[in-house]
């Protein structure tokens, strides 16, 4: 049983595979090596390649290990990507997040939107400035099994941007039939150059290889018949590279940021040169000043560049707000390009992060790849499984359930012989300790007052908390014989900071501040 | 006496074959199927789309342009290069003299080639295939295929009796033909099938090709056809001549110019229309949309006993050949739209319940596999190095430049350069940067003296496309400056 995420749609890899696959490699190896040294001296390699995410298409069924617990998707042709097509995302999270994961749960997450929003324009992304390898491990002692809130946050936002697993996809079964008493086996790359976009056995530099295994004699619907395992050609190479890495092992590993081709991925993705027949998103709109009408479907380009902003809500209630968003929709009418001003107004965010109890077999879930709209037919693609827009909502859900512990068949049935799960936490490779969810605010944290007074050009600071119930209305108020006292503002006790400057005039003997509850 | 004769007459032969040229070019005709040629006797196999048509029974088009053009999808996956393979095959038929005019001798006897690398890595030649695929769409078949083939069979005791008939014809004299490009066939009845045979040829030489003609189906990767053969050329020689006069009608979207009064002659014999062009169908150069394309031309045909003239043109909004790409699955390479929306005219060229003669009518959509390379493997190891590898599509030929694979796709946008040019004082100064900001997004080129005041010198568009501008500055200026910011 594999716990906490999409483990299950793992393909399940033994050492013993690899190994009996490199007695074959070590002696095809000899013969090749002159050649391969000679070419590898004059051809420049690319050895990075994405992965595209998009939903099922007819053939990708679970006989042919697709659509396997936790995945949310298959794998994509190039051309037949699917992306977003507005520049902003608003995101949000839920009362049950925020109770669960606290203000570091909402740190963690906007970290890992950092590293998207720090990313430059597709057409001025290179690759090469990004590394190899994205992952770390924090060996702090006694750390126990953790998984990075920052880090799952960061991978499926990857995948809900349109990209895939690398690794897991860069061989896949395409189709299977009776071959005598056998079987035969088409196998297709779907990891791409993101110089190029040919098809690439390579991730970040890891070079692989595939094995099929073949679970049952016969196909059976609804039974996994079949899938390409990956191997690496060189054990000594790793195997999970990407932030977008589906790995069936994350414990107490840390996703440092982007890798390269994860920057390939966005990089081809979002690219003005990739003009793809399109829809504006439902609740696109012309902006209110605009006469004419909405040119809803075009060919359009990538938008280059996607901005996460969070989505504005009210500070005690969290509840939210209407946000509107007005941006320049590019599209090409049809042999030049044309602008029209249109607006968004989203009651709700784009993608919501949630907290439940998702019980003890998935870390998190994450809204599907169904309602994702397949442009095939508009691109001159009829039944193909692209290329298509992503659509919001987005809800990803982190457990709430906390640590809990498991005991295996083969132990006795009590807490010694546990394996424990504990859960959330938020770490990085620094001496750090970790720090593990929940985090709740059991006490209430008044609203800090940050009064600056200026006399005679000099500045004097003052601060106080408020003494009074969560959320009471208090007069901030001033005098200068503490009995006649002159309104100034009225402030809640809300928890946020409050600031108030105050200008006093030189000559006054004495001047008088307070905060008091409203009567 | 008898054997002198026999002497005689051998001289007679050889002094015969020594001064006369031998016609040894055949081609085959293309059709939606007779009734008879169903699977039993070897038609209508996997990735066929029409059978052989007898000498007399051929289809062409009756239109002097075809329009093509390619798809969303074909410029995705192909990409530039891939728009380029196609016109190089199209351009070999664009060369194409008039049918009058086309001397088969001037042709290749073999135009089938290797390209060693692409063999080993298993490409095959996008550029070649659309070649032998437009032959096709054009009306000629395969004359290696068809050669021979069964027309009957009957029970005969146990066994069956055969009748073979050849649908492979003299580019001279329409004669049925052994040869294809020089190449002699014979052939043998196999089953093929538990209850479908075929009369499949084989060389009689085996040292000669079997692979001569574009029309035929290269097997095998690597191997990429140089242009038309012999047999081609006198194929389409045939077909399209103006000696070959026919009851035909003209395709529906044809009509008089706009507004000319008068009827149409829409049926009419006619003879061959001597010249196909292929022009690109006119598109949104950004968007890639289909425009509206109006071709105008004089019509030929015969009013009972002498050749009239009428000025017709023909509006379509969409080519008549489209170029698509598609994920085929793992069993084609491409698939094309087939023959049977091709008009039958047997009937109006008192042949009726034959299969032709008739017309090619559009729309022809001919689409390529996008799956991209894929392995197979079929036991007992099930791992990569067992595997065989099927690259798809790619373009090369006969030089030492690596064939290019597919997809060819243009991963970044590339900005719009600016290249800008100042005089002052009789010196030029050259400046060139690219455009900073969205693709196809706005810019104002401005220039100031004092950083504040700007002054707009044009607007620009980030298309990609570059962009030239010069300016003359004023001698006696101290500074000038210029920038290209994003429209507010």
């Amino acid at each position: 049983m594999m716990l906490w995420g999409n483990h299950k749609s793992q393909k399940l890899r033994g050492v013993g595979a690899e190994s009996g696959l490199l007695v074959k490699l070590t002696r095809i190896s000899c013969g090749l090596l002159v050649g391969m040294i000679l070419a590898l001296t004059w051809v420049p390699i690319r050895a990075v390649a994405f992965s595209l995410l998009g939903p099922y298409a007819d053939w990708m069924d679970i006989q042919k290990g697709y659509a396997q617990p936790g995945d949310i998707g298959g794998p994509m042709n190039i051309g037949e990507g699917y992306r977003w097509n507005i520049p902003i995302i608003t995101y949000g999270f839920s009362r049950s997040f925020l109770d669960y994961f606290g203000s570091n749960g909402v740190a963690a997450v906007e970290s890992a939107i950092a590293v998207l929003n720090q990313l430059p324009p597709a057409s001025t992304v290179d690759p090469q400035n990004y590394t190899n390898y994205a992952w770390g491990y924090n060996s702090f002692p006694g750390t126990p099994l953790l998984l990075d809130l920052k880090s799952q946050a960061l991978n499926t936002l990857l995948e809900e941007m349109g990209l895939a697993d690398p690794a897991r996809w860069t061989f896949c079964i395409r189709d299977f039939a009776p071959a005598g008493s056998n079987y035969s086996f088409y196998v297709i790359p779907r990891n791409f150059d993101p110089g190029t976009g040919l098809s690439s056995p390579y991730v970040n530099g890891t070079l692989f290889t595939y094995r099929i295994n073949q679970y049952t004699t016969v196909p059976s619907p609804g039974q996994t018949f079949c899938d390409a395992f990956e191997h690496l050609i060189d054990p000594l190479q790793p195997f999970y590279t990407t932030a977008t890495a589906q790995g069936p092992y994350r414990y107490n590993t840390f996703l440092t940021g982007l890798s390269r081709d994860d920057v390939g991925g966005l990089r081809y993705l979002l690219s003005g040169s990739q003009i793809r027949r399109e829809n504006l998103l439902p609740d696109v709109h012309l902006v209110s000043t605009n006469s004419g009408t909405l040119a809803q479907t075009a060919y359009r380009p990538g938008v280059e560049k996607i901005t996460f902003i969070r989505h504005p809500t009210a500070v005690a209630s969290g509840e939210f707000r209407s946000f509107t968003n007005r941006w320049t929709d590019i599209y090409f009418a049809p042999d030049y390009p044309a602008y029209q001003n249109v607006e968004r107004v989203t009651a709700h965010p784009d993608i919501m992060f949630n907290g439940q109890d998702l019980g003890v077999s998935a870390g998190w879930t994450r809204t599907g790849t169904s309602n994702w709209a397949n442009n095939g037919t508009l691109n001159g693609n009829p039944g193909g499984a692209g290329p298509g827009v992503i659509q919001p909502p987005i809800i990803i859900t982190f457990n709430t359930v906390g640590p809990f512990y498991a005991n295996y068949p083969a132990s006795p049935p009590d807490e010694p012989t546990s394996i424990k799960y504990s859960g959330w936490g938020s770490f990085d490779g620094s001496t750090n300790a970790p720090f593990i969810y929940p985090d709740i605010g059991i006490t209430f944290q008044p609203t800090q007052v940050h009064f600056r007074l200026t006399v005679g050009g000099l500045t004097h600071d003052f601060m106080w908390k408020l003494p009074g119930p969560p959320y009471g209305r208090f007069w901030f108020q001033t005098a200068t014989n503490l009995t006649d006292w002159t309104m100034l503002t009225t402030v809640t006790n809300s928890g946020a900071e409050f600031d108030y400057q105050f200008s006093s005039l030189p000559d006054e003997p004495n001047r008088f501040f307070r905060t008091a509850p409203v009567q | 006496m008898k054997s002198r004769v026999f002497f005689w007459l051998r001289a007679g032969t050889t002094c015969a074959l020594s001064f006369l040229p031998i016609w040894v070019h055949a081609f085959a005709l293309l059709g939606p199927y007779a009734d008879w040629m169903d699977e039993q006797k070897g038609y209508r196999r996997s990735g066929d789309i029409g059978g052989p048509m007898n000498i007399g029974e051929g289809y062409r088009w009756n239109i002097p342009v075809i329009t093509y053009g390619f798809d969303r999808s074909f410029l995705d996956y192909f990409g530039s290069n891939g728009v380029a393979a196609v016109e190089s095959a199209i351009a070999i038929i664009n060369q194409i003299p008039p049918a009058s005019a086309i001397d088969p001798h001037s042709y290749p006897n073999a135009v089938w080639r290797n390209n060693f690398l692409a063999q080993a890595e298993a490409l095959a030649d996008l550029k070649s295939q659309v070649l032998s695929t437009l032959l096709e769409e054009m009306g000629l078949s395969d004359p290696v295929r068809w050669t021979f083939c069964l027309r009957d069979l009957q029970p005969s005791g146990t066994n069956y009796l055969y009748y073979t008939i050849r649908r492979n014809f003299d580019v001279l004299s329409g004669q049925s033909s052994a040869y294809v490009n020089g190449t002699l066939f014979t052939y043998s009845v196999y089953q093929i099938a538990p209850s479908a045979y075929d009369a499949v040829e084989a060389r009689i030489d085996p040292l000669q090709p079997l692979e001569t003609a574009a029309t035929q189906r290269p097997r095998g990767y690597g191997a990429f056809s140089t242009g038309l053969s012999s047999d081609d050329a006198g194929g389409l020689r045939y077909l399209l001549n103006q000696s070959q006069i026919r009851v035909e009608e003209l395709l529906p979207d044809i009509h008089l110019p706009g507004g000319k009064p008068g009827n149409l002659i829409r049926t009419a014999y006619r003879p061959g229309i001597d010249k196909i062009t292929f022009a690109f169908h006119p598109v949104g150069s950004l968007s890639g949309e289909f425009w509206s394309f109006t071709n105008t031309w004089t019509d030929i045909y015969y009013d009972f006993d002498g050749p009239a003239l009428q000025q017709v043109e023909r509006v379509n909004t969409r080519p008549d050949i489209l170029f698509r790409g598609q994920d085929l699955g793992v069993q084609f390479g491409w698939t094309r739209t087939g023959a049977t929306n091709w008009v039958n005219n047997a009937g109006l060229n008192d042949n009726p319940g034959g299969a032709g003669p008739g017309v090619i009518q559009p729309p022809i959509v001919i689409t390529f596999n996008t799956l991209g390379p894929f392995y197979m493997n079929s036991g007992p190891t099930l791992d990569q190095p067992n595997s065989i590898l099927f690259s798809g599509w790619a373009s090369f030929d006969g030089t030492t430049n690596l064939p290019f694979p597919y997809p060819n796709v243009q991963i970044t946008f590339q900005p719009t350069q600016v290249h800008f040019q100042m005089l002052v004082a009789g010196g030029t100064n050259d400046f060139t940067w690219r455009l900073a900001g969205p693709a196809y997004s706005r810019f104002l080129f401005q220039t100031t003296t004092d950083l504040t005041d700007w002054t707009i010198l044009t607007t620009l568009t980030n298309s990609g496309a570059p962009f030239d501008y010069l300016f003359s500055a004023l001698t006696n200026e101290p500074a000038r400056f210029f920038r290209t910011i994003p429209t507010p």
